[in-house]
């Protein structure tokens, strides 16, 4: 079960690994804030919902499990937008119409499917985690690295207060940032970049592993 | 049995093999350096020597990039790089910038283009893009206002000429072309611009000599130039202009370079003869558009880079037998002209000239970034 944990972040990344949930990822990742609060909005539903749907699995018919797991995640959407435009305004208008879009993300629905529908409420909540953090960490990378090119910086403030600055820098010479990383050119290359340096390192464990 | 011998392809060689090509290639490339270094130098030493920086950091970033790739993939780097040749999009992207860019900006837009341009599609020969348009854009979309270096500099023509969607009164035109020394002038290139976009003159020397050479196809700019020649002529005559309008157009920006240095590329453009001069077209009426409706100022480098994207579609109209399918083939190609003429001429029809303020004839100084989207 940790195992499977562990492989969430390189062997089976949702996103270098899985290739789900790519339309959030290019368009959020422009900043480190937004990185953060994607990834744990991501992560929150995909736990509720795969311990939700996880405990259902015996009573939902077959024939209507999409719609089902559809108003499951639909739900906790709602209510997680609610929780956002109260206490943590910034994120909400951040993020926008893309909060509301993780009803339709590939990775909670796929894990709904493909995962929580077979398995108890445990495995379900812990693959639920561990995918969700694999989002966060994908999600890490590209707007850090966007971020660092484009702003030719960091900054990271308080989720819960905007003007709460936690750490903030920026390197000498700032007019070598290259500002074509903030649009969605930037977004595809970093991405190519770091699928490509992914799937180097997934077939170099796979070679390790048949070499034994 | 004696008699065969045994040996690896080809068996017949042309003259001209791809070294051989590329070699010409980079000597025309050379030439029109050679001029631009030239023309930077009668406007001050901190020009020429700015020049040579550019091309400088250009080839350090383009071929340190391919051999460090070559390196990383523990290939023989030597025999990579002269099979590879990155010099020639080096000198490609310091003719097309802006005289003024920043030699970062160079530097970063070189490693991006030859990178994610070239090396990643497969290296030399599988691109599907040029990589000099390629760098091109990234110096568009990313360095305009940030990266420059304060060098004073007069209005480019091209510049101007966009300022007015290019098109004009006939009066504003006679101030236009007075203002840089009267339209031959601008057609032998004397006057301040990105090195490679100055001299129509010497470019068309250039693209003679490689016609009578075979180093580039003839159909590709032939008809690029006829296209927007023809189309010019005809907009130019509506508007009451003269053929000096069409030999104006031609020789501002970057029209001739792209078409005699970029389009012919033989790895980006498509293969059938046909096809060829669709792709022309194609590149033709984009990079018309663009100038006329578009509000980047020249639509040279995303004209190529259309038509780069659709050859391999153009490629599969033509993929028949080209004997069986002649005439079809032929009347497609003149249609697409005829269309593509028509296209450009129509796409004006709802244009008022441009009024040219005289006040700007006086040297306007302003800082590179401001016509950093020159080609």
């Amino acid at each position: 079960m940790w195992k499977s944990f562990k492989d969430c972040f390189i062997k089976d990344n949702p996103v270098f690994g899985l290739f789900l949930g790519m339309c959030s990822t290019l368009a959020i990742s422009t900043s480190l804030n937004n990185a953060i609060g994607m990834g744990l909005s991501v992560t929150f539903v995909l736990i509720l919902s795969n311990v939700i749907i996880s405990a259902m699995r015996k009573i939902i018919p077959d024939e209507i499990r999409i719609p089902v797991y559809i108003v499951v995640i639909a739900t906790l959407v709602s209510i997680l937008q609610m929780l956002l435009h109260a206490y943590m305004p910034e994120v909400y208008t951040s993020l926008g119409a893309f909060l509301s879009l993780i009803v339709v993300n590939c990775i909670i629905l796929g894990r709904a499917e493909a995962f929580a529908s077979k398995n108890p409420i445990g495995p379900s909540a812990i693959d639920g985690l561990g995918m969700g953090l694999g989002y966060t960490f994908a999600l890490l990378l590209i707007s850090a690295t966007r971020e660092l090119l484009s702003t030719w910086g960091l900054a990271f403030y308080n989720p819960f207060n905007a003007e709460h600055i936690l750490f903030k820098f920026t390197l000498p010479f700032d007019s070598f940032k290259i500002t074509l990383f903030s649009s969605p050119v930037g977004a595809f290359l970093t991405f190519a970049v770091f699928a490509a340096i992914f799937t180097k390192i997934r077939n170099e464990a796979a070679k390790k592993e048949e070499g034994k | 049995m004696a008699n065969y011998k045994f040996r690896a392809t080809p068996m017949f060689r042309q003259k001209l093999d791809t070294k051989n090509v590329m070699f010409r290639l980079t000597i025309g490339l050379v030439i029109v350096y050679i001029f631009g270094l030239w023309n930077s130098s009668r406007y001050g030493m901190e020009y020429f020597f700015h020049t040579l920086d550019m091309l400088a950091v250009s080839l350090v970033a383009g071929v340190g990039t391919e051999a460090l790739y070559a390196y990383v993939l523990k290939k023989d780097v030597k025999e990579y790089l002269s099979t590879s040749f990155p010099w020639v999009t080096c000198l490609i992207i310091t003719e097309i910038v802006p005289c003024d860019t920043s030699v970062y900006a160079i530097f970063v837009s070189t490693v991006l283009a030859i990178f994610f341009g070239k090396l990643v599609f497969g290296g030399f020969g599988q691109n599907t893009f040029n990589p000099a348009a390629v760098g091109r854009c990234f110096i568009t979309t990313s360095f305009v206002s940030v990266a420059s270096v304060d060098l004073i500099a007069s209005a480019t023509p091209a510049k101007a000429f966009a300022s007015v969607n290019w098109l004009m009164t006939p009066e504003t035109f006679d101030i236009f072309t007075n203002q840089y020394g009267g339209i031959w002038n601008l057609f032998f290139g004397q006057y301040h611009g990105a090195l490679g976009e100055t001299s129509a003159l010497l470019l068309i020397a250039i693209l003679i000599i490689f016609l009578k050479d075979g180093v580039v196809d003839n159909r590709v700019p032939l008809t690029f130039l006829t296209v927007c020649f023809v189309s010019a002529w005809i907009i130019g005559a509506i508007n009451g202009l003269g053929i000096e309008y069409a030999i104006a157009f031609l020789s501002t920006g970057g029209l001739v370079y792209g078409g005699v240095f970029m389009l012919t590329d033989p790895v980006t453009s498509p293969f059938t003869v046909p096809g060829r001069m669709v792709f022309a077209c194609i590149a033709a009426v984009v990079t018309c558009l663009i100038r006329f409706l578009g509000n980047l100022p020249e639509g040279m480098c995303y004209g190529i880079l259309i038509a780069n994207m659709l050859s391999p579609l153009i490629d599969k109209l033509f993929s028949c037998k080209q004997v069986d399918s002649y005439k079809r083939n032929s009347i497609i190609t003149y249609v697409t002209i005829v269309l593509s003429i028509a296209c450009i001429v129509l796409a004006t029809s709802g244009l008022k000239p441009g009024e040219y303020k005289a006040s700007e004839k006086s040297a306007v100084v302003y800082t590179i970034g401001n016509n950093a989207n020159n080609l």
